[in-house]
């Protein structure tokens, strides 16, 4: 009762939040809700159905480039135009699912890392249509007339609701007969074909819907953004991408949405540590050491990361069940078995 | 129970709204404000500063640009020891981005939309600036002397973008014009990198010599990651290019002069000074490097017979002690120099729109460390348009020749 009390709580938050928060705390929660869309995408496939991906980013750039053509090409309305970005990288997720058959672990996560990086190149070679290394420009979604919703809360409700029907349908999806099928595989083929799952059918399935929430993502991101270029898909974003789900916790949808958050403010906090720290250098008179904790940011995310892997393997998700644990173990009863998460791993 | 899931969740994100909310507060006018009434009404402009804000590589893989703002900084420290711009001190926010796009564009939107910077000033990079001026200029926030070389910014000329360095343009069409009156009636070849930079360069390169109907007989590109550049050498030399432009990144441009050197083709090369970098030297080998043209635009930074040299050297003693002097910091000082020009010519009651109409009006102007006459209109914002001819040669670069303008 009290964790539904909760959630409903926690919806009616962040449903509130664009109405009272500034511009640049809008477009973060925004961004919050672009990379928990990846990071539900992400983990089917790599946390349910394990099978991992180094190319992400490149289906975040299809989305993104697929929404912003429809978009300027042919006028459509924006929501036709996101969910066009999104099928594009499902049809391009799909088709890469057909060699991931045959490859695993480091050999698949080599050939995703290609895709990765041949993506924004094929961006530049199609100038004609993605507007080559000039980017494309893209009308936003004005807000409806009546609701008084300025831009970024328009653009932040549009993310956010999007986020909320995403972790919804992953819900559903990983509770139900297709989840169950992904959790199979990958804990054992042999033992999941022997009952009848279908291994080609259900491993591109995993990849054509992990492709199709992170283009959707993308195709969100344009929107938010107004504008896209090749630039802004860069190998680093596929392995934050992975980063922020190992982070959040592997197969678990709880810990896709703990890791989309910490990663996006992740950055942002260990700026303002380096800008105290710098301040504290500067007050007891050293501030030629304090001019060079400025360029910290990577070194402070980077410990950060390291502390979590080793201290929480199970990611920031079981960081709850650890606690949850000790406290129901002395107050409760014990929790019941049969999590439909499908565990950790 | 997916309720546990969901409340770590919660938490978390409640965490982190209040993480944000907690921010908010205490941005806005870092600035001590003064107790006066509230006379001014631009956003970042109080009674007594100006916040100015940018995007910079302090870490990641263009680290090395780092002294460039801080030597920035330095210089906007020293005017404000004099008194400040019009009454009013700069205060200059510098954001780390990493060099890389998508922190780019959150760094300038938390400068704008949650610091409230006055202007974005120097923001560095093609790729990572490409991702924020667009949206700059719908916004209507002066984006002032861009740190890239790029054509992209000032072509269309967009109102409140303005470039900064020389850009590609000045460069294709300044060797162009070393070709034409120093080397003439010879035949011209084009090797450029298959890119927005090298297409921009090679464009005005040939665009220019076109106009004094000086033959261009081949052009051959490369891929920057190429290890291999015999065929397009051996393609320019058979079609008998005796001058050749060279708009390469510096690994690429070493590794082609090498290897013209042991194919034995002699010509003219003329090469970006993209590329103008003593290391040459040592990657293309002394001999290979001898008598290739190339161009630089700001005073060396080692010239202490120049007094705007020397004066830089104080102000960094001064205001940013152990940061060495090097190029970057003169480039640094530069782009400070023509802002705080810019601010002082747009008076005491500073606007947005007031800045770039000041920008726009600037003519001849040249108290500036380079000495270069910096002239912009509604129709060009681009303030350098010179540079100096310069020549490798017994393992130096030299200038040999005064400020050439586009």
């Amino acid at each position: 009762m009290l964790g539904r009390l909760l959630l409903a709580l926690l919806v009616v938050a962040v449903l509130a939040a664009p109405l009272f928060v500034n511009q640049f705390a809008n477009f973060v929660l925004s961004r919050m809700a672009i990379y928990t869309v990846v990071a539900l995408g992400l983990n089917l496939l790599t946390g349910y159905s394990g099978q991992i991906s180094l190319g992400h980013g490149a289906f975040f750039a299809i989305g993104a480039y697929g929404t912003a053509i429809v978009a300027t090409r042919l006028g459509l309305p924006w929501p036709v135009c996101i969910l066009v970005g999104g099928l594009a990288a499902g049809i391009a997720g799909y088709l890469l699912g057909w060699p991931s058959l045959r490859l695993t672990g480091p050999y698949l996560a080599i050939a995703t890392l290609a895709l990765a990086i041949a993506v924004p190149q094929a961006l530049l070679k199609f100038e004609g249509l993605t507007g080559g290394v000039q980017g494309l420009k893209l009308p936003q979604p004005r807000p409806p007339a009546g609701l008084g919703l300025a831009q970024d809360q328009w653009l932040a409700y549009i993310c956010v609701v999007t986020a909320i029907l995403m972790v919804w349908l992953t819900l559903n999806l990983v509770r139900g007969r297709v989840g169950r099928a992904f959790i199979a595989l990958r804990d054992s083929e042999i033992a999941a074909q022997a009952v009848g799952v279908s291994l080609p059918r259900f491993k591109t399935l995993a990849f054509a819907v992990s492709a199709f929430y992170t283009g959707l993502a993308g195709g969100l991101l344009a929107y938010l953004l107004g504008y896209i270029a090749p630039d802004a898909f860069t190998l680093v974003v596929s392995i934050e991408f992975l980063t922020m789900v190992v982070i959040g916790g592997l197969a678990s949808v709880g810990g896709s949405v703990i890791g989309a958050v910490i990663i996006v403010i992740l950055p942002l906090v260990s700026s303002n540590l380096t800008d105290y720290l710098a301040g504290l250098l500067n007050l007891v008179g050293l501030s030629a050491v304090g001019a060079t904790t400025r360029g910290l940011i990577w070194a402070i995310y980077g410990v950060i990361l390291i502390l979590v892997m080793v201290f929480l393997p199970g990611g920031l998700v079981s960081l709850y069940y650890k606690v949850k644990g000790r406290w129901v173990g002395k107050a409760g009863p014990a929790p019941k078995g049969g999590e439909a998460e499908g565990g950790s791993r | 129970m997916t309720q546990g899931v969901w409340k770590a969740a919660a938490f978390l994100v409640t965490f982190g709204l209040v993480l944000m909310a907690c921010r908010e507060a205490p941005t806005g006018a870092p600035a001590p404000a003064g107790q006066q009434a509230p006379r001014v009404t631009e956003v970042g402009v109080t009674d007594d500063s100006i916040l100015l804000g940018t995007h910079q590589p302090l870490s990641g893989p263009a680290a090395s640009y780092s002294p460039i703002s801080r030597a920035s900084e330095a210089y906007f420290k020293y005017i404000n020891d004099q008194g400040g711009v019009n009454g009013r001190k700069i205060i200059y926010k510098i954001e780390d981005d990493g060099y890389q796009p998508p922190r780019t564009v959150e760094v300038v939107k938390k400068l704008v939309e949650q610091d409230k910077v006055f202007a974005i000033f120097n923001g560095l990079g093609t790729p990572t600036h490409s991702q924020v001026f667009e949206w700059l200029n719908d916004n209507k926030i002066p984006d002032m002397y861009i740190a890239s070389g790029a054509t992209k910014w000032t072509e269309p000329v967009r109102r409140y973008v303005f470039g900064f360095q020389p850009d590609y343009r000045v460069e294709g069409t300044l060797l162009a014009r070393y070709a034409i009156q120093n080397l003439p009636g010879k035949k011209a070849g084009i090797f450029y990198q298959n890119d927005d930079f090298g297409k921009d360069g090679a464009r005005w390169f040939e665009e220019t010599l076109k106009k004094a109907n000086y033959p261009v007989v081949a052009r051959e590109s490369y891929e920057v990651n190429a290890t291999d550049m015999s065929s397009q050498i051996i393609k320019l030399r058979d079609a008998g290019a005796e001058v050749v432009l060279l708009f390469c990144v510096p690994r690429p441009c070493a590794l082609f002069l090498k290897q013209a050197e042991q194919l034995g083709y002699r010509a003219t090369f003329l090469m970006s000074a993209v590329s103008n970098d003593p290391e040459m030297f040592n990657t293309a080998g002394p001999s290979a490097m001898e008598g290739v043209i190339t161009l630089g635009w700001l005073p060396l930074f080692d010239d202490t017979s120049n007094p705007r040299i020397r004066q830089h050297y104080e102000i960094l003693q001064k205001y940013a002690p152990g940061l060495q002097p090097q190029n970057f910091t003169v480039n640094g000082q530069m782009a400070a120099e023509i802002m705080v020009e810019t601010l002082r010519r747009a008076g005491r009651d500073l606007t947005r729109e007031k800045l770039i109409d000041a920008a726009e009006s600037i003519k001849d102007w040249s108290d500036n460390i380079a000495g270069i006459g910096v002239t912009m209109s509604p129709t060009d914002h681009r303030p350098f348009k010179a540079m100096r001819y310069m020549k490798f040669t017994g393992g130096k670069i030299i200038f040999i020749s005064d400020y050439q303008y586009e």
